[in-house]
């Protein structure tokens, strides 16, 4: 580019805003980062990236940034002050607390990008542990803990997820998800959507089944199906298979059992129900359960859209038991086993923190996933008075006013807080709650490996690298902000018991060094020396660029990687019967809200972190709602109408567009939208905060996971009057 | 010849402002660019200045006779999307 200088460099790293976890190359000159582009070597992403990936470089120099240690005055701004001041009166207080109520009224909460930040994954969960406080809070908990409660039930360890053979598979069948936009979740595939095409173009078949025509169903075969009835779908074609007994007994017996048990749990299952249900013709399903069955291979993969209603964990359940009893668990071509460099589930089985429902939360009941609570329940951890009520919250990465239920219930309860310590890049309107903001790096500005999506990649590769850019300003490692905190109220943050004495003996490794001990001894580790070809922190930093591992996930590798004891998949699910009895029972009629409201992502858009990105908010981009033109044309409303949606538990104000993308009786919505504080441009997008219409009541959950019902509320869609501006919130 | 927009492009749109003769869509202000997967090149149009060229960030622009063999189809694809349209490329 014509910016060269002398100084300029180029770097490789890669993408750590989406499970894609994309390869790029930065150019760099005079410590600023001057281009991102995509790395044609890159083991997985070979070439690909997207605009989000490739304009994140602004954030690191976004006027908008929070560059110093923000201090909350009681007119509600924010004062700079330094490093030791905040990190001093924080651990006051935090004593203050501690000795008034004890460790376990302190708590904290990750947000998604933490799932690319190892180092403040380990050491946030590390204090919690040493505290004694079960105050441990994730934005998993909004839409992945449904596959961390199936992963220790059927294979005995949250984080075992068999992933789509989608490279090699004959019949691929995607419920709720759209990788064409997404670029996936939980399957790390290079260029999917490409992936996909290559089915169809090598003879196979996709089949795409949504509320709404997405993205990815555009390209493939298409069936709408009714928000929040995957389990029904599902379940009936599980039904079919049974009846017509077109189960792979051979597979089975191999490596599972409880057959007869998931064949009980879906007797009571009709194809009738199932069609009025789902809106899929009965013929239709059982066809599709015939097809599944007949292909030489085939994978059945749903994501967020499946785990945003009222049975996520029964739908998850009644996925994996689909690709389980048709023989397709651990085939080529089926659902298959990643192989990460580091066996992170081997980690969390050594530090006995895998695991579910161990304990309940204190005021709702709700079960434990993988240690942590749920963050719908939050709210009332804190307004709830008595032993291990919540005082005390330290957020990183975290939006929780925005991406979890009941926004003004969130709100309320973190202004009751003694003291809330955000670790956010920006002023946003929940750090703007904090008594302190925290500056972090960014992933450009430290090291990073893809700690979460490592396990779960088609082609499985290594990939650690060193930061790529200088810190901007004051902004310093999460872990190391939240160790600061720790030393100066004597506690060693880390999970495991054994860590923690030698802490206090005086040996406090940093949390890579940690990892690269993992590492080092790991599957694909050198042994510190006994396996010389083997990968070390000091190989990886050498090899920025990834090292692939294999061509394609191994496959009949089943009982090594199973955690029962027994190495057979566990059908037999007790907990799933009382699921299923209540799936029969609900109803679904609301003639008051007639309407079912889903989510929906959007390819400038990841969560609730990237709206103030100049590039990607071209086009005066505006949250707008969906609605198919026959819904819209008795209620008088047209393109680009203001419109009211009302649901039993909020109401917010948008633009409607009238599309026939969504089925009838659907509308769609983008989350992540109705900003406030201090990002500006975010701000000024204006938009409102879809999960104001969702309940933050247990009633609401998924009862298994703790999930929050986001999609299939039932609303009713009005013309605003013409006297209030959009997305004011009711 | 004209230049071609291929499989690699990821919408970024740096190509829309600097094209000279604006054939490059969907453009920020166009309907359809919140769902545009790629942008495309209107060759009936294009007077291959190559000014997009250099600046994408990905590296998906072509002289439609240096196409790599694999993205042949595109060219096609790039005319069919303003045939389809029904009108010429604008702004």
């Amino acid at each position: 580019m014509n910016t060269e200088s002398a100084t300029t460099v180029e770097r490789k790293l890669f993408c750590s805003i989406c499970e894609a976890c994309c390869g790029l190359i930065a150019t760099v000159a005079d410590d600023k980062i001057l281009q991102l582009r995509p790395d044609p070597e890159h083991p997985s992403s070979r070439g690909f990236a997207c605009s989000k990936g490739i304009g994140f470089s602004y954030v690191l120099s976004d006027p908008d940034r929070v560059l110093e240690p923000l201090q909350r005055q009681p007119d509600g701004s924010f004062k700079p002050v330094s490093w030791d001041t905040a990190l001093d009166d924080i651990a006051q207080r935090l004593r203050g607390i501690i000795d008034r109520h004890g460790g376990e009224a302190v708590g904290g909460y990750i947000g998604n990008p933490v799932g690319w930040n190892y180092a403040a994954q380990t050491t946030l969960m590390g204090m919690f542990a040493a505290l004694g406080s079960k105050h441990f809070y994730t934005s998993g908990s909004v839409d992945v803990n449904n596959y961390f409660v199936v992963g220790q039930l059927l294979y005995g360890n949250n984080m075992i997820n068999p992933i789509p053979d989608i490279h090699r598979t004959d019949f691929l069948v995607v419920l709720g998800a759209n990788p064409v936009v997404s670029h996936g979740s939980m399957v790390t595939i290079g260029n999917i959507r490409e992936a996909m095409l290559d089915i169809t173009a090598r003879g196979g078949r996709v089949v795409v089944i949504d509320p709404r025509r997405t993205e990815t169903a555009e390209l493939f075969e298409y069936l709408p199906i009714r928000p929040d009835s995957d389990a029904w779908l599902i379940a009936a074609m599980l039904k079919v298979i049974f009846d017509e007994d077109r189960v792979d007994h051979a597979a089975v017996v191999r490596q599972a059992h409880g057959l007869d048990s998931l064949r009980e749990l879906v007797a009571g299952v009709t194809l009738e129900r199932a069609q009025s249900e789902t809106g899929i013709d009965a013929a239709q399903i059982a066809q599709l359960a015939r097809d599944f069955a007949a292909a030489p291979s085939a994978a059945f993969y749903g994501r967020c859209g499946f785990s945003l209603g009222q049975f996520s964990t029964l739908t998850k359940y009644l996925s994996d038991a689909l690709n389980i009893v048709t023989g397709n668990l651990d085939r080529p071509g089926g659902v298959v086993f990643g192989h990460a460099m580091i066996d992170g589930e081997k980690m969390l089985a050594d530090g006995n923190l895998s695991g579910y429902d161990r304990w309940r939360t204190r005021v709702d009941g709700v079960p434990e996933v993988l240690g942590s609570s749920p963050i719908a329940c939050l709210p009332r951890e804190v307004t709830t008075p008595g032993r291990g009520q919540l005082h005390a919250l330290f957020i990183c990465s975290g939006n929780m006013v925005t991406s979890s239920p009941s926004p003004d219930e969130m709100e309320s309860a973190l202004r009751q807080l003694d003291l809330m310590v955000s670790l956010d890049p920006y002023v946003t309107e929940t750090s703007r709650l904090a008594h302190y903001i925290l500056p972090p790096t960014l992933w450009l500005e430290r090291d990073v490996m893809p700690s979460f999506s490592m396990g779960y990649t088609a082609v499985p590769y290594a990939q650690w690298i060193p930061a790529t850019v200088k810190p901007a300003g004051q902004a310093r490692d999460d872990w190391w902000i939240v160790d600061q905190i720790c030393r100066r109220i004597a506690v060693v943050p880390s999970p495991l018991k054994s860590m923690r004495l030698l802490g206090k003996l005086g040996w406090r490794p940093s949390p890579a060094t940690l990892m690269d001990i993992a590492l080092r001894l790991g599957p694909e580790g050198d042994l510190f020396g006994l396996r010389p070809r083997g990968l070390s922190r000091k190989k990886l930093f050498a090899n920025p660029g990834g090292i692939k591992l294999m061509d394609q996930p191994p496959t009949g590798v089943l009982a090594r990687r199973l955690h029962h004891a027994d190495k057979r998949v566990h059908l037999a699910q007790p907990i799933m019967g009382p699921e299923m009895q209540r799936l029969i029972a609900r109803s679904t009629i609301d003639p008051e809200y007639p309407l079912r409201i889903i989510s929906l992502r959007e390819l400038r858009s990841h969560n609730s972190w990237l709206h103030n990105i100049p590039k990607l908010m071209a086009g005066g981009r505006v949250q707008r709602l969906r609605i198919h033109p026959d819904d819209a044309a008795p209620l008088a409303i047209e393109n680009g109408d203001e419109v009211e949606i009302a649901s039993r538990h909020g109401a917010i104000r948008v633009t409607a567009w009238l599309s026939d993308e969504v089925m009838r009786g659907t509308v769609a919505l983008p989350q992540g939208w109705g900003h406030r504080g201090g990002w500006k441009r975010a701000v000024a997008a204006r938009g409102a905060n879809y999960n104001v219409l969702a309940s933050s009541r247990p009633s609401e959950f998924d009862r298994l996971s703790g999930q929050p019902r986001l999609n299939g509320i039932a609303v009713r869609i009005s013309r605003a009057r013409s006297d209030a501006g959009a997305d004011a919130v009711a | 010849m004209p230049y071609v927009i291929a499989s690699p492009c990821i919408a970024d749109y740096s190509c829309v402002e600097v094209c000279p003769v604006n054939c490059i869509s969907p453009g920020p202000e166009e309907p359809g660019f919140g769902r545009a997967e790629q942008m495309y090149i209107d060759p009936t149009r294009c007077i291959d200045c190559a000014a997009c060229v250099e600046v994408c960030p990905v590296n998906a622009i072509f002289d439609r006779n240096r196409l790599p063999e694999r993205w042949q189809r595109y060219a096609q694809i790039n005319a069919e999307y303003f045939q389809q349209r029904g009108k010429p490329g604008h702004a």
